[in-house]
């Protein structure tokens, strides 16, 4: 990663910030319309992958984005999204073995993958604005 | 570690806001320092004992206990 940020890095958590925002829309957007059609017009085949991973293009935009702003942010911000980052890694990876295992040795409900990205963000959020508290 | 980036910001008259673009970090990163609860790295240290025309002694002050973990090891 460059050491010195080209753009000041408040401009780049902002444009970062307006990029998942617009991301996120177009997911929720695209999210709805797929379970729409799959569920009305039962597509199948490749047409029914095609609807099923439609969603996951804007998380893709997500991933770029958040690699920009990291490129661009200045030290104590990366610090925190990347100590935030590997806390929610952490986190997700235990939540996900303890309930695998409850799932096949327990007989507990079975869990769909994609909540996996859910609980990531969700403690990705929860542990940076605790660290960025810290520092406050 | 103490610092005096806040006396030397005010000597200048600039916001928070205008040494973060000085220095290109961010504004909540010129506070995180100003408040002391944040250490920069070297090359940031260096850049801003440099924009405010100072030696790196000047501008920050090693205090005991505020020791890195690797050099507590050494002690």
């Amino acid at each position: 990663m460059n050491s010195k940020p080209r753009l000041n890095p408040d401009i780049a958590h902002r444009h970062h910030r307006v990029r998942v925002i617009v991301a996120m829309s177009i997911y929720v957007l695209l999210l709805l319309g797929s379970v729409y059609y799959i569920k009305h017009q039962h597509p199948t085949g490749p047409l029914l992958v095609t609807f099923a991973l439609a969603p996951t293009l804007p998380v893709i935009w997500v991933m770029w984005s958040l690699y920009v702003y990291l490129t661009q942010a200045d030290e104590l911000q990366r610090r925190v999204h990347l100590t935030s980052l590997s806390m929610a890694a952490g986190v997700t990876a235990f939540l996900t073995l303890t309930y695998g295992f409850l799932e096949d040795f327990a007989g507990f409900p079975h869990i769909a993958a994609w909540w996996t990205f859910i609980v990531i963000d969700m403690v990705w959020g929860v542990t940076s604005c605790v660290l960025w508290c810290r520092y406050k | 570690m103490k610092n005096r980036i806040h006396v030397l910001r005010a000597e200048k008259r600039w916001t928070q806001a205008e040494l973060a673009e000085r220095l290109n970090v961010s504004r909540q990163t010129v506070n995180a320092l100003e408040t002391e609860k944040y250490d920069p790295s070297l090359p940031l240290a260096f850049a801003i004992a440099r924009l405010f025309g100072r030696s790196l002694e000047e501008v920050f002050q090693f205090e005991a206990g505020s020791a890195p973990q690797t050099s507590r090891r050494e002690e």
